[in-house]
């Protein structure tokens, strides 16, 4: 076992213990119980654990075993069986987000869009006011007490009427339905103007939007509008702020061949911007991005090598005094460190796919999610599931193809995923699989997904096992929980222990379409 | 299967390795070689596993890699099938037809407060079940615990404030010198 | 050509569902033969035929799944 000379192992000594896996890390053996707890054990220690049992004798270890939920006794069931009710049976957010597409049309030709995105003088692309209602009418029959609403495209901005109609008519049903509902939009940011700005303070709309670096990474990437992004953002971010709005503006960007160089420039030009936080993705090959990836495409080893740069950075600044985050991490780690359940969707099992999120097309299409709605666009509707007005929210969440896709997500029953310590933390696209691949469930072993997201484990958890690193992540996951539990302040009533009320994250998939 | 040149066999012990746990690892090198496993005609005791790197792939070090490989499955099934029952009790616990009765109705239609509540309102059921459990705990060999690891945490040292604090676990990791024992103060500026 | 599968490792079911999702590139017979899953494979609509034969081996191994 990487060099860990095991000699005999019997299942008897794992009775007491809840179900694990490891995996040797930096010198040390992390072990992950199925519910997420972890703990990093000493290359000896483990293996006296696997040779001969639980270590009565050593206390220290017995005691850490016992407080990190490793054993299954009288005092950690508790917290065991909570932790195992949040990971897999949380229907309060069945489907909490909701992805309008208001218009296919773009005004910019990004390299990596997914969206397959049509030039803005094209005409029969728009979402009109008859479907959008329909939309919401869908929307609302959703159990889900959160709905978040999140506009993408095409640039949403193109079909302004309708994104505000969506949004006005939305409150007014809302006044009926009572639930906490929210708004999100993700736009290239090139067509703002006050009007448009003034609306979309006074109705709270998170907005998010696009930028990729310094303008020698963006402008390859996205066309030159860097200057005019930039300057957008400024003026958006700073009427966000005048007006206290809580959700600020925020920044995504995507990693191409040209970003490679300039991992640090690109975490300075956030900065610069006032963002304390960076997202880091990887393309996908969906779309315009597909036919381009000769000229954006990148190995996972050096997405991985690219990633690991950035999070040094962003730990370097940290130690330096500043606090900056990477949100992919935030989202790995507050799983493993506070036992939070972020509900990003590409990190659950099943995934979000119309249990967490729902993607509605222009012409009222519904599909089980933004990446099957993309590929729709390429002409496969296999993940199409309804219609609005013409289906019920019954009839999408008992569509065939939302039971294939949420069987085909769960990490519990994949092979090559179901014994991997990182499954507590980790997410399936069975979406991405069959585009990439032609099956929902491949070998996990040759998915760029599964050597990214354990590449991306792996540098986390050796960078926790470093102290000053440790104490940064720490701070970060206090914070985030901390907001999101205070953002939602929900309370399990028959218990009485304190229940995460988590909506599925905003994912801001700004280069899908912008 | 035609080796190469490039390609290795191994043995392995069925004692040590089960079948399952040799295929469980074969699986991580379809992707770059060509696998056969088969049993030794002359010692049913011994699986023998081939693998040829497919054209245009390099493996370095392929034999100790899957050698690796396979040992950690063979743990992994081991530690599977031995926490098997406590799963199945965590299992029983988390979705019982109950649970799910409530969960499916509540889908077919919108959750208004009340359904929603009485989706969690399980708490004398669960108790009941962890009462089963606990039953069941008995049978365990605690005779074995010289710690008293079968006694409640809050007996032996008090409730601790909150077990699954990040704080708390950071700082059992320090106690192994993983991490810096000074938590408290605020290491960045927000 | 043929190759054979030995049942204390393979589940005649995986051996069939990929002689199924390959039946489209060769002609192939499965037949039981007690401790082994003897399959025949003739017909090969592929200029290599060992190379295809091992991607069936690989994919019979896939069939079987794993944890």
């Amino acid at each position: 076992m990487n060099g860990i000379a095991i000699k005999k192992v019997k299942q008897k000594h794992f009775e007491k213990m809840v179900p694990f896996s490891f995996r040797k890390i930096g010198g040390y053996v992390l072990i992950v119980n199925e519910y997420g707890n972890y703990l990093f054990l000493e290359e000896p220690d483990f293996k006296d654990l696997v040779e001969n049992g639980l270590p009565y004798g050593n206390r220290r270890l017995m005691e850490d075993f016992q407080k990190h939920n490793m054993i299954f006794t009288k005092e950690t069931r508790a917290g065991v069986v909570d932790k195992a009710l949040k990971r897999f049976r949380d229907p309060a957010h069945i489907t909490n987000l909701h992805i309008i597409i208001a218009t296919l049309r773009c005004n910019l030709k990004c390299l990596y869009c997914q969206a397959n995105s049509v030039p803005g003088s094209t005409h029969g692309t728009d979402m009109s006011i008859e479907t959008a209602e329909k939309v919401v009418d869908t929307i609302f029959q959703a159990p889900s007490e959160v709905l978040s609403i999140e506009f993408q495209g095409g640039e949403p901005l193109l079909n302004w009427e309708v994104v505000k109609h969506i949004i006005k008519y939305a409150k007014e049903v809302n006044k009926v339905k009572n639930r906490s509902i929210s708004f999100n939009i993700v736009s290239n940011h090139t067509l703002i103007d006050d009007e448009k700005l003034d609306f979309l303070v006074e109705n709270e709309v998170v907005m998010c939007m696009s930028l990729d670096g310094p303008d020698y990474v963006h402008n390859k990437n996205r066309g030159d509008n860097h200057a005019l992004v930039v300057k957008n953002y400024r003026k958006v971010f700073d009427r966000y702020v005048n007006e206290g709005l809580e959700r600020l503006p925020a920044l995504i960007g995507t990693v191409t061949k040209h970003s490679l160089p300039y991992a640090r420039e690109i975490v300075d030009e956030y900065r610069s911007l006032g963002s304390n936080s960076i997202f880091v993705r990887p393309p996908t090959t969906l779309g315009v991005a597909q036919k381009n990836w000769e000229k954006i495409g990148i190995t996972t080893d050096e997405f991985l090598e690219f990633y690991a740069e950035i999070i040094d950075y962003v730990l370097e600044i940290n130690h330096g005094g500043t606090y900056f985050t990477e949100t992919f991490a935030i989202y790995i780690l507050s799983k493993a460190i506070a036992g939070h359940e972020p509900g990003y969707v590409d990190l659950k099992s099943p995934c979000g796919a119309a249990l967490g999120q729902l993607a509605y097309n222009y012409n009222g299409d519904v599909y089980t999610c933004d990446e099957a709605r993309m590929l729709g666009h390429l002409g496969d509707d296999t993940f199409k599931i309804g219609t609005c007005g013409e289906s019920t929210y019954t009839d999408l969440i008992m569509h065939k193809a939302t039971k294939a896709v949420c069987l085909a997500s769960t990490i519990e029953s994949t092979p090559g995923c179901s014994m991997c310590v990182y499954k507590p933390y980790c997410g399936i696209c069975p979406v991405q699989n069959y585009h990439e691949s032609g099956e929902l469930s491949p070998n996990v072993f040759t998915t760029r997904r599964h050597k990214i997201n354990e590449g991306i484990m792996d540098i986390l958890f050796e960078r926790l096992l470093i102290p000053e690193n440790s104490a940064v992540f720490l701070k970060w996951i206090e914070d985030y929980v901390g907001k999101r539990v205070q953002d939602d302040n929900a309370v399990i009533p028959d218990n009485g222990s304190e229940r995460d009320n988590v909506p599925e994250e905003k994912e801001c998939e700004c280069e899908k379409s912008n | 299967m035609k080796n190469g040149g490039n390609g290795v066999e191994m043995h392995f012990s069925t004692k040590l390795f089960p079948a399952e746990a040799i295929l469980g690892a074969c699986h991580k090198f379809l992707a770059k070689c060509y696998v056969r496993v088969d049993y030794d005609e002359s010692d049913a005791r011994k699986i023998i596993v081939q693998l040829k790197p497919k054209d245009g792939e390099t493996i370095d070090n392929l034999e100790s890699e899957f050698r690796d490989e396979a040992l950690d499955y063979s743990v992994k099934l081991k530690i599977l099938k031995g926490t098997s029952r406590v799963r199945d009790q965590i299992f029983h616990i988390v979705f019982n037809p109950e649970r799910i009765s409530l969960a499916s109705d509540n889908l077919q239609t919108e959750l208004d407060t009340e359904s929603r509540a009485e989706v969690f309102k399980l708490n004398d059921k669960m108790e009941k079940l962890l009462a089963d459990i606990e039953e069941e705990e008995e049978s365990f060999d605690y005779e074995d615990d010289p710690l008293g690891i079968a006694t409640p945490w809050e007996e032996k040292y008090g409730q601790p404030d909150n077990i699954l604090d990040p704080r708390q676990q950071i700082e059992d990791q320090a106690k192994k010198g993983l991490v810096i024992p000074t938590l408290n103060g605020e290491v960045v500026e927000s | 050509m043929k190759v054979d599968f030995d049942k204390r490792i393979y589940k005649l079911s995986a051996v069939k569902e990929a002689v199924k999702d390959y039946g489209g590139f060769a002609d192939f017979t499965i037949s039981d033969t007690g401790r082994k899953i003897d399959v025949s494979v003739e017909n090969i609509d592929y200029s290599d035929h060992e190379n295809f034969i091992d991607e069936f081996c690989n994919y019979v191994i896939y069939k079987m799944g794993g944890k």
